[in-house]
């Protein structure tokens, strides 16, 4: 062996220390090419293999562990004496192997220890079975005795012997298997007691612990049984259902049997439900349990009432941005659309042997539980909060009541079971968490530019309009938390409830970006390129700097003259520079080239899928919609949505930049919901820096993508309403499953994350296709629950972007009836509704001010003030929250402006219309950073 | 790199130079540590004599190591809660066993490592889990805000070269390398000379090594 040799040697045995601590080595290093390459090599290795996330065990897994063990015989504690006799029990024993192992020796032994070749692998499971296992011995020996005896010919027949027995315990391990298989998913009623459970100790070990009988431990009804391992279950009868006495395992996947049986006892109470029902006809039902029997999806069917198509068409009332005539036209195109809609379901119904008087009565989301149209015939649906709200007709006078007649009637509304419909808590619901700057950022630039000679103290109104604080720890083991709570502590009978479904993610973010594959799309179609000339300047020149090795950018301009003005690859400083002068400068000859926006829209797509590649990360081909138009038609945004949709589907996301201050919200979220990427704003040229990094970095900012939030009421539990939401028709839902599968795809391709969607779930669905760090998100659930027990169970599947798996959160909420007093986390979900409440009132108030009905928005203020008052003095715990005394002095504020003279001003009006908005955002949201 | 650059860029996590060198501050956390090794020998002890907070404490402490072992050492994700359970289950019928004057780890990775074992020799299962299942765990602590994609796909061909190691090197590159017990200290936990543990882990490194200029090779050729 020659220097070299022994030193990688060396290195490879010892790992890089070794160098440390050997002079020579050092020196032989220093001089030797190869070796030196060799540590290099071996540290990268174990820096890599240190650096291997460290795995922690399930909480549920080392919760039955403890469980198993308190369960078992308790330990023996072994005095100093027994140790002593153990060690001379130990030596006598082997004093007698070593006796009995020469005279076997003697006896011929020999020839077949030496040839069988499985006792040299240490890890074989017959390694030293005949040896040591007393009852194959004798087994093994009277096989062995009618045989000739010679000792050749003994020893190959013992070795064949050996080779049988082998061969039957392999049989009877796959019986044992098929057994096993064909066993009940229930546990068996009765387990054996201690020392029933045959543990022979099949293979000797030199692990003292090995033979070590295991205590029989109950398994709880209804659960499954968790297979044991090891040679001692071949020693079980095979006919018989094979017994085991451990502690099921949640997370096993054995247990995934449970989740079977529950959502069959489930379907067995709906289908009960259904037989009960009197609302369709008898057939009907029939038809409808036996599809729920075999374990088909209900039918999703339209609902002309609550789930109209709206998501494409809903008005956008962002502090009067759109002209009266823009408001008009969405709304005809609304009511066309829902019209039409209700005439398909109409005509559908029809053939489905449903009668025209029953679908104005009844919308049949779900076989199971008919809602009545009744509920939502007066609401309106509040863009902020996204809850409906009844209408007032104009002029209608409100009873004024005392503050405490409003917080009861506030209090008396939560616990009402009067008239309540309810909806069935399954399939797909919208998401309405859209990542990215928040709505307010339009408002605030918006307010910026506004003129007004109202003093108003800004920063004390943003102080004032702060969202509540929410009990959500940050996780510190995942990427992703989920929290649920309810308003009531305690129930004792049938009692509507709130639901809380927080979401949390992880502080953890990325800190270097991934190269990106970026095509500028500048829709100029409404404005005059030189109107944001500077703040399109600034933006190409932040993206110009931001750009490093290997990021991929091209400009794409829609209108006319449109086309494809900066190909990938010449995105340099001098190229921009030259296309910028041309684009704005107006003595330059104007190219004829038209390109609409969907146009463009494809073309950059087409540019963008050329460069695309199945190992490129997720959120890496990114389209940035650059847009100050402020208006599309109906087909033209139904048309953009579906090509937005599918190129993110394709794994080209859309991200929205809106230039100046007049841009739809409304249509900026409707596209970057259908691109899964982020909504931007940028009001002026000096935020074009940050908007450009915060967009680039996006793609390593996100910590959970494709989340899937799973809401599933327990049985007995109804759901009234899920606020700020809605769910979805069937088209609506496909295209969720969609963009779902496809994120689930990307991510295996590119981060080998395994797949693992494409089946529907139970309960309520929620589809989010990613949240970035440090975010969270609130979902709150109206519902009834009859009695004490089980309420809800929420999963959250999502695709852990930390530490690359696929992950899972869950939450579960058990109401006992023990009276026990209201804690913080109840009141949060009080407050949470307040803050719905108080955010919809302002954005109310808002609308009624653009109106200019002036009364009514005073009415409303009034209104709100007196609910917040009543409830602190009628609700303990409240009477001196301080959320709450904020939002008094903030609705305060704003009825003391209300009541300035300068306010009938037509410009005043508008400007505090958009503050109240915008304090209606804030409410829920929070300030911008 | 060199080996006087390797000791210049810090690689040695050995005493830094560039503290000042404090007996007093040294003594006292010598002496947390013994009495935190002193307390976690008893915690068998306690568990014997009917203290119910013992077999918890020592749950906790040994429940990441453990898990992370089996994990590694390739126990598939169908068995790994049985396994885990059984290791646990060992433990306590064999507490009475236990001698204070040993240290506890090493005993308790002696019961794990012939559980595997006695798992892989039963079950003939000596399968390696995909990577998917392989990074699906349920929680770790955080390895670190510094996620890059070329990392995570290093750490991702890592798991799958591990798991085609034969059992023995990978018992022995768990123990030492990921979990970091001295080579002495895993002879003794898998009863092995000293020399055969050293042998192992050579060949584990080498392999890990092959495959990577392997998968290179092939990166390069795609």
């Amino acid at each position: 062996m020659n220097r070299c040799q022994k030193t990688q040697q060396q290195l490879a045995e010892s790992g890089p220390d070794a160098v440390l601590q050997d002079q020579q080595l050092q020196q032989h290093l220093d001089h030797c090419p190869q070796c030196s390459e060799l540590l290099e090599a071996l540290q990268q290795l174990d820096a890599e293999l240190t650096g291997m996330p460290e795995l922690d065990a399930p909480d549920q897994l080392v919760a039955n562990t403890l469980q198993a063990v308190r369960q078992a015989e308790p330990a023996a504690q072994m005095s100093g004496f027994d140790r002593n006799r153990l060690r001379w029990a130990s030596g006598f024993a082997a004093v007698f192997v070593a006796v009995s192992v020469a005279g076997l020796w003697q006896a011929g032994w020999r020839e077949m220890v030496l040839q069988r070749d499985y006792l040299t692998d240490p890890f074989s499971s017959t390694a030293s079975a005949p040896a040591s296992d007393p009852d194959r011995l004798n087994e093994y020996e009277e096989e062995q005795a009618p045989d000739d005896h010679s000792s050749i010919g003994q020893s190959n027949r013992r070795a064949e012997i050996i080779e049988n027995q082998r061969k039957r315990e392999l049989n009877s391990r796959i019986q044992n298997k098929s057994a096993r298989q064909a066993e009940p998913a229930a546990a068996p009623p009765e387990l054996p007691a201690a020392g029933e459970i045959a543990f022979p100790g099949g293979a000797s070990d030199t692990n003292p612990t090995d033979n070590i009988p295991m205590p029989a431990r109950s398994v709880p009804t209804g659960l499954q049984r968790v297979d044991t391992t090891g040679s001692r279950v071949s020693q079980v009868d095979p006919k018989s259902p094979r017994q085991s006495s451990y502690i099921p395992l949640q997370d096993s996947s054995e247990l995934r049997g449970n989740d079977k049986d529950q959502q069959q006892a489930y379907q067995q109470n709906l289908r009960e439900q259904l037989l009960n029902s009197q609302t369709l006809p008898r057939d009907e039902l029939k038809a409808l349990a036996k599809t729920i029997a075999d374990g088909r999806l209900p039918t999703e069917q339209p609902s002309p009432g609550d789930n109209p198509p709206a998501e494409l068409v809903r008005i956008a009332t962002t502090g009067g941005s759109l002209s009266a005539g823009e408001s008009a036209e969405y709304r005809a195109q609304e009511k066309r659309q829902r019209d039409q809609q209700a005439l398909d379901y109409h005509l559908t119904e029809q053939t489905g042997g449903l009668e025209p008087a029953e679908i104005e009565s009844v919308i049949p989301q779900s076989p199971a539980e008919p809602v009545a149209e009744a509920r939502f015939a007066n609401k309106q649906r509040n863009p902020t909060t996204g809850s409906g709200k009844a209408d007032q007709a104009p002029g209608q006078e409100i009873r004024r009541s005392p503050p405490v007649d409003q917080a009861q009637q506030f209090l008396n509304q939560l616990d009402s079971l009067d008239g309540l419909s309810y909806q069935s808590a399954s399939g797909y619901w919208a998401n309405n968490y859209v990542p990215g700057d928040p709505v307010i950022a339009f408002l605030q630039s918006q307010l910026k530019q506004r003129e007004t000679n109202v003093s108003i103290d800004h920063s004390r109104l943003q102080q004032l309009a702060q969202p509540i604080w929410q009990p959500f720890d940050m996780p510190a083991e995942a990427a992703l938390a989920t929290y649920l709570h309810s308003d009531k502590s305690h129930i004792d009978g049938p009692t509507r409830l709130r639901l809380q479904v927080g979401l949390q993610t992880s502080e953890h973010r990325g800190g270097q970006r991934p190269a990106m594959n970026l095509a500028v799309v500048l829709d100029l179609q409404d404005a005059t390129r030189t109107q944001f000339s500077t703040e399109i300047r600034a933006l190409l020149d932040a993206l110009q700097a931001a750009r490093q090795t290997g990021d991929r950018f091209s400009l794409t301009i829609a209108g006319q003259p449109g086309g494809v003005l900066i190909p990938a690859g010449e995105f340099r400083h001098g190229t921009v520079a030259v296309a910028v002068n041309q684009m704005f400068d107006d003595a330059a000859p104007a190219s004829s080239d038209t390109l609409s926006l969907p146009q463009a829209i494809t073309a950059a797509g087409q540019d963008l899928i050329s460069a695309d590649s199945a190992d490129s990360v997720l959120g890496t081909n990114l389209m940035l919609l650059v847009t100050a138009t402020t208006w599309y038609s109906f087909e033209d945004l139904l048309q953009l949505k579906q090509l937005v949709h599918q190129n993110a589907v394709n794994g080209l996301l859309l991200s929205a930049v809106s230039l100046g201050s007049k841009s739809n919200v409304q249509i900026i979220n409707d596209l970057v919901l259908a691109g899964q990427g982020q909504r931007r704003s940028l009001p002026n040229a000096d935020a074009a820096k940050s908007v450009i990094e915060e967009e680039l970095y996006t793609a390593s900012r996100a910590v959970a993508r494709a989340v899937r939030l799973r809401i599933q009421l327990a049985p007995g539990v109804k759901l009234v309403e899920v606020h700020g939401s809605r769910r979805l028709d069937t088209d609506q839902a496909q295209r969720v499953r969609q963009a779902e599968n496809s994120i689930d795809q990307r991510l295996a391709d590119n981060l080998g994350i395994a797949v693992d969607r494409g089946e529907d779930e139970a309960g309520i669905q929620i589809v989010i296709p990613a949240m970035p760090a440090g975010s969270r998100h609130v979902v709150l659930l109206d519902v009834v629950a009859e009695q004490p027990g089980p309420i809800a169970d929420v999963q959250v599947r999502y695709k852990d972007l930390i530490h690359l798996r696929n992950a899972v959160a869950r939450a579960r909420l058990n109401l006992a009836d023990q009276p026990r007093s209201a804690g913080k986390l109840e009141l949060n979900v009080i407050k949470n509704l307040l803050a719905l409440e108080l955010a919809e009132t302002l954005s109310n108030t808002s609308q009624s001010l653009v109106e200019q009905d002036i009364q009514a928005a005073k009415r409303q203020l009034s209104n709100a003030h007196e609910l917040l008052s009543g409830l602190r003095q009628q609700v303990p715990e409240l009477a001196v929250d301080a959320d709450l005394i904020r939002d008094e002095q903030l609705l305060a504020e704003y009825q003391r402006m209300l009541n300035l003279d300068d306010i009938n001003q037509y410009v005043n009006q508008r400007y505090l219309a958009d503050a109240l908005q915008l304090a209606a955002f804030h409410k829920l949201t929070g300030p911008l950073e | 790199m060199n080996a006087n650059q390797a000791t210049a860029a810090g690689y040695h996590p050995g005493k830094t130079m560039t503290k000042e060198h404090n007996p007093a501050i040294d003594l006292t956390q010598r002496r947390i540590e013994m009495e935190q090794r002193h307390a976690r020998r008893q915690w068998l002890v306690r568990h014997c004599a009917g203290d119910q907070n013992a077999f918890p404490e020592l749950l906790q402490w040994l429940r990441a190591p453990l898990y992370n072992y089996l994990m590694r050492c390739g126990v598939h994700t169908d068995s790994r809660d049985d396994v885990f359970q059984e290791i646990f289950l060992k433990i306590h019928s064999a507490a009475a066993s236990y001698q204070t004057s040993r240290p506890l780890r090493p005993w308790v990775f002696s019961i794990a490592a012939n559980t595997v074992r006695n798992h892989f020799r039963t079950e003939k299962n000596r399968r390696s889990i995909p990577l998917n299942d392989a990074l699906e765990c349920h929680a770790d602590p955080a390895p670190g805000t510094e996620r890059q994609v070329t990392a995570s796909e290093a750490i991702s061909w890592l798991e799958q070269a591990i798991m085609h190691l034969p059992l023995r090197y990978r018992e022995v590159l768990v123990l030492t390398i990921i979990q970091g017990l001295p080579l002495k200290e895993a002879a003794a936990i898998l009863k092995l000379p000293l020399n055969t543990v050293k042998t192992h882990l050579r060949r584990a490194r080498l392999a890990l090594l092959e495959a990577r200029a392997s998968r290179e090779r092939t990166q390069e050729h795609v």
